[in-house]
């Protein structure tokens, strides 16, 4: 039962309450300003366990001029990627 | 072919997340999935207001949703009890609270969170978006 999980934000508390619940075989989806933690210098706050893919949001990157500066581990979709993405795990948990 | 719900939890222009909702419903329809039902809580009720008048440049969410809603006759649910607190209220609300208009744009119902556990119970996924 791997799972989907959505965050939109960078607070930390939020990051820290996720992070804790991932298992392998999971993803985590970055959209919205949550994007942000792609960059290098936000490392710490997105360390993940081994096994859990972490993907940002194509569109959210480009809007906000980082696409070329994310860290090159973490890969990116598209809309119809996230779709795809929803029905690949066994639900989908948006972090609010 | 899926079914999705989507519950959307942001007003248009408040936040980003109505907009990436409107955007991933666009996404499930393009792949030739179905949309269960879109429900809309809290302050995401203002997605159906019929009295949003956004500067003729920038992207008209209420009506846009109602476009999608209409081409793909998805069942769009307004939660009652968000709307009504919020003032976004349908003709039949309109008479029986003795107010003076409805904003709900056509296209939209309201109705209750019964629905919403309907969509949980039903559909292949449901994915939430929240401010």
């Amino acid at each position: 039962m791997s799972t989907l999980h959505v965050i939109n934000k960078s607070d930390a508390a939020l990051w820290s309450s996720c992070v804790a619940t991932l298992s392998r075989g999971d993803s985590l989806l970055l959209i919205e300003d949550a994007v942000y933690a792609g960059l290098p210098e936000q490392q710490q706050n997105v360390f993940v366990p081994d096994g859990v893919k972490l993907i940002a949001l194509a569109e959210d990157l480009a809007v906000r001029g980082i696409s070329a500066k994310i860290r090159p581990e973490i890969g990116n979709t598209t809309y119809s990627g996230f779709v795809a993405l929803s029905l690949a795990h066994e639900r989908v948990v948006s972090w609010q | 072919m899926s079914s999705f719900a989507l519950v959307i939890q942001g007003a248009p222009y408040s936040s980003q997340s109505a907009l990436t909702a409107y955007r991933y419903c666009e996404a499930v329809l393009k792949a030739g999935h179905n949309i269960h039902r879109l429900f809309f809580y809290q302050d995401g009720v203002h997605n159906a207001s019929g009295f949003c008048v956004p500067p003729q440049d920038e992207f008209h969410l209420p009506r846009a949703w109602q476009r999608l809603i209409q081409q793909h006759q998805i069942d769009a649910v307004v939660c009652v009890a968000s709307a009504l607190k919020r003032g976004i209220v349908d003709q039949a609300e309109t008479q029986r609270h003795l107010l003076t208009g409805s904003n709900m744009l056509p296209g939209f119902s309201i109705g209750g969170l019964g629905l919403l556990m309907d969509a949980l119970a039903n559909a292949d996924r449901v994915v939430t978006f929240a401010p």
